[in-house]
């Protein structure tokens, strides 16, 4: 591989997608700089300070509330816009491993509140991720623990955090379950608001809420209540004592069983499926001797072989984002839209593009802060389906057949040079979203130029877009574009 | 020619077989297999359909055939029992949910069976296990096909291309249907049917982009889309040409139902459907969520039934209704109840012989707080892949299991 296709494959795989402002700038950082930049994320400005309450709505009754959909739109149009694409890739991450559904939370604030919680343990110690994540309000709501309690228990967190989170299937008994739920019960959440205050101040309690979140505050807060604590001896996984949740996430998160599966899915999600059990076992090892924090099996992935290998490079099935937000972020969307949120008066208008990528996302199967169950998606080569194929598809439609915009949008995509042929406005739509297809399959899009008026089309800016939708359907569909 | 199996293919190969003459081996085999079961007076025939309706979350058996005079039941579920004034009742001891009407209907008609306390050796309480199990049909270990994928893959090795022979609602495809050759398209929406194809250029182009070579990841997209395109093609003529007779409701069972009915009165082709229903893990707030769903559910096969009747189809159609596990006895701490074993199963259609298989569930000798199985699921398949559907069970299975009284 070239320097520069080794920074493109980094960037497919740290990052969002391989545009050719990023292709510029991190070329000239070098392999080791890109790598440090991606990593240590925590010393590069991320260029997004959009707080997602300006995005909130007046309701019914007159009172601003943040709807769902324009939580889900907003985190998207920080990876759209982000310079620290890993941190969004690695909250995507834990949102998939740590999987809560608003479809039951049904609390906007509280699923940001949620996000957040995983962006701020996105590449710190697993183990204090563990514990946060486990006393999260939308967490303790979506498995049911502020109702598990003394006498009473409810086992759906106690199961789940074994089973999905940890040690994974097999690695615990169902006494383990039963005694670990006694250990969570008073688990609870209260809203992160001064009730008393409010009716000083003659404002509804979400009110106040939703200002605490303008400034940055958590909407809700973790809420232990004793009374409602078991407080007896448990026996769990070989220890027994009086244990609190606290001790149960210290079990958990410190078995090797559970460094095995969290550094496996990692690499699944940085690599390819499936790898060889002396890679897991490597990793595992890096990964409790630095105290299971993320960044020092980061850096390990990355220096494997195994990395930078046929196997790897280009083989990985994108997701949903990975197919549809790298494509916006290639096409230059996110700053189009931060450009529009500073002039607009409208701040929906912004979202424009964001929501347009959610719905397409949504219909290839990832619907963002909606995870199908707590298992969260189904990775790899069960993103493709006849159902999903038919929406990669249509995301060319989405892009240049609807909007205003999109002649302006395809001739920025086709450049400044003129294309004085078929081939290389196909060559010219190829780059800018960092396709490579063996020769034999352009003749597929050179016709498909044609049909829609070719090279003096593609110049045109009433038909540039046609041009571009013409192409980019059939890339989207051909095997080749589905990996990356 | 065209390998379709269809009726008129069927037709003419026992034709042949009637008369004696040569007909390709693989014809021969299925059409004599086939024919003897007919002579047997089976339901067996070739346009027999089968729909399968995953209830995904486990679903609380107990909720839904109520063991209503068994005292153990209301002392276990003190907010969640059903008052016995309620209960739809079917015998002296067990009875439907109140929501069940349409369930009520089809078992008064003797189209109903309900098979008690279906499970599998050593249950798994994990979701995710237990219904690869149940799609794998597979408790023993994990397995790479699924039980119609195989039944599907068998098919193609007798010569059928038939590109619409099973389809999916939905937009990923169930594990059921993992199969090492057979392709099996599925479709978010109908809707979506008439998207990719009209225009002969543009559907050239996408055929021509999949081209060939790129290993066995690659050839997997290939296979979706070129599903998806060979089903459209199929489908896109013939898919607006049934207006339905009868009003289903607007939940995801209700919609999910109009369309299998909208498919099998415009795919002559197509033999086995799948759909998956969500929802049912009701840990907490169980009776908000689950009466809605169980609603929801036995409306939409009601009306389902009425519309293959208009269509003079109730006797070609069986819906199979399945869950990964039923749910614990004794309800939790949250109104609820947590994840358990043995559950009902249900066989609903025109030939089938409604009633109650199987013992009253006994509420009294329980497994770590869960129903005990008593019949395992691969039996309700097998009834259904060798008497319904023609196949040979005990080559999908690797091994013979007992049928169940269904049909």
């Amino acid at each position: 591989m070239t320097k520069e296709e080794r920074i493109a494959h980094l960037l497919r795989r740290l990052g969002l997608g391989a545009s050719f402002a990023e292709m510029e700038f991190y070329t000239k950082l070098g392999e080791d700089g890109t790598i440090e930049r991606l990593i240590e994320y925590d010393n590069v400005p991320e260029g997004f300070d959009v707080s997602p309450a300006i995005f909130a709505q007046e309701n019914q009754a007159g009172v601003e509330v943040l709807r769902i959909p324009n939580v889900v739109a907003w985190w998207t149009l920080r990876m759209l816009s982000t310079q620290r694409p890993l941190q969004e890739k690695l909250t995507l991450f834990w949102h998939d491993h740590f999987a809560v559904s608003a479809s039951k939370v049904n609390q906007p604030l509280m699923m940001l509140d949620y996000l957040n919680t995983l962006r701020a343990g996105a590449s710190g110690k697993f183990r204090s991720l563990l514990l946060s994540v486990s006393r999260d309000p939308a967490m303790i709501r979506w498995l049911d623990n502020e109702t598990n309690v003394r006498g009473k228990p409810n086992e759906n967190f106690a199961r789940e955090v074994m089973e999905l989170f940890t040690l994974g299937i097999g690695n615990y008994s169902e006494t383990d379950v039963q005694e670990a739920a006694r250990a969570f019960t008073g688990w609870a959440f209260a809203p992160n608001v001064d009730k008393r205050a409010a009716a000083r101040l003659g404002k509804r309690p979400q009110e106040l809420i939703l200002e605490g979140v303008k400034q940055g505050k958590s909407a809700y807060t973790f809420q232990f209540r004793p009374r409602q604590h078991d407080p007896g001896v448990k026996k769990i996984l070989e220890n027994e004592g009086p244990f609190g949740g606290e001790d149960v996430c210290d079990f958990l998160a410190v078995h090797p069983k559970t460094a095995q599966n969290i550094v496996k899915k990692l690499w699944e999600w940085f690599c390819y499926m499936d790898p060889d059990p002396k890679v897991v076992e490597k990793l595992s090892k890096v990964f409790l001797d630095n105290g299971t924090a993320v960044k020092p099996v980061l850096y390990a992935i990355l220096k494997s072989d195994e990395f930078w290998s046929e196997k790897c490079v280009r083989r990985q099935v994108k997701s949903p984002v990975d197919f549809t937000l790298t494509v916006f972020r290639q096409l230059g969307l996110g700053p189009i839209s931060l450009a529009a949120l500073q002039n607009a008066t409208n701040e929906r208008a912004a979202l424009a593009s964001a929501r347009g990528a959610d719905l397409m996302m949504e219909k290839q199967g990832m619907k963002l802060l909606f995870p199908p169950d707590v298992d969260g998606w189904h990775w790899g080569s069960a993103w493709v389906s006849s159902a999903t194929m038919v929406e990669r598809i249509k995301v060319a439609d989405g892009l240049f057949k609807g909007p205003a915009n999109r002649h302006t949008l395809a001739l920025g995509a086709i450049g400044t040079k003129p294309a004085a042929t078929s081939r290389q406005v196909v060559d010219a739509l190829l780059a800018v979203v960092d396709a490579k297809l063996p020769e034999e399959k352009y003749s597929a899009l050179v016709a498909a130029c044609e049909s829609a008026g070719g090279a003096a089309a593609a110049r045109s800016p009433r038909q540039a877009g046609d041009v571009a939708n013409a192409v980019y359907r059939v890339l989207f569909a051909s095997p080749e574009f589905q990996f990356c | 020619m065209s390998k379709d199996l269809t009726r008129r293919d069927f037709l003419k190969s026992s034709a042949i077989i009637a008369i004696g003459a040569a007909a390709p081996p693989w014809l021969a085999s299925i059409a004599k297999a086939d024919m003897l079961k007919l002579s047997k007076g089976g339901v067996l025939d070739p346009d027999n359909i089968l729909v399968v309706c995953q209830l995904s979350g486990g679903n609380d058996g107990l909720n839904t055939v109520i063991p209503y005079s068994d005292s153990v039941y209301y002392a276990s579920r003190p907010s969640l029992a059903v008052p016995e004034a309620q209960v739809l009742k079917l015998n002296e001891s067990v009875g439907l949910h109140p929501n069940l009407g349409g369930f009520e209907k089809l078992f008064k008609a003797g189209r109903l069976a309900i098979v008690q306390n279906v499970g599998y050796p050593n249950p798994n309480r994990s979701h995710f296990r237990s219904m690869e199990i149940w799609q794998t049909a597979n408790p023993d270990m994990p397995e790479q096909y699924g039980w119609l994928g195989k039944y599907l893959d068998d098919q193609v090795k007798i010569g059928s291309t038939n590109p619409v022979l099973a389809l999916e609602l939905g937009r990923t495809k169930s594990a059921a249907f993992h199969s090492k050759v057979a392709s099996v398209p599925c479709f978010a929406s109908l809707a979506d049917i008439k998207s990719l194809v009209g225009d002969e250029d543009a559907e050239w182009f996408l055929r021509e982009i999949q081209g060939m070579g790129g290993g066995a990841d690659q050839a997997a997209v290939r296979q979706a889309t070129t599903a998806a395109l060979d089903a459209m093609a199929e489908l896109n003529l013939s898919i607006d040409k049934h207006q339905s007779k009868v009003t289903y409701a607007n939940d995801a069972f209700g919609q999910g139902f109009r369309q299998i009915a909208q498919l099998i009165a415009t795919s002559l082709k197509t033999r086995v459907l799948y759909f998956s229903g969500g929802g049912f893990d009701t840990h907490s707030r169980q009776a908000t969520d689950h009466p809605r769903l169980l609603k929801g559910l036995g409306d939409a096969l009601s009306t389902f039934m009425d519309e293959m009747a208009l269509l003079g189809k109730s006797e070609k159609v069986t819906v199979m209704v399945f869950s990964e596990f039923g749910r614990r006895v004794r309800e939790n701490g949250s109104q609820g109840t947590d994840h358990g074993a043995a559950a009902p199963m249900f066989v609903v259609g025109g030939k089938v012989k409604g009633g109650l298989i199987g013992e009253t569930p006994d509420l009294q000798n329980l497994d770590r707080g869960d129903l005990k199985w008593k019949t395992d699921f691969r039996e309700v398949y097998a009834t259904l892949l060798d008497d319904w559907m023609g196949a040979e069970s005990a080559k999908i299975f690797g091994k013979k299991f007992e049928h169940v009284k269904v049909f």
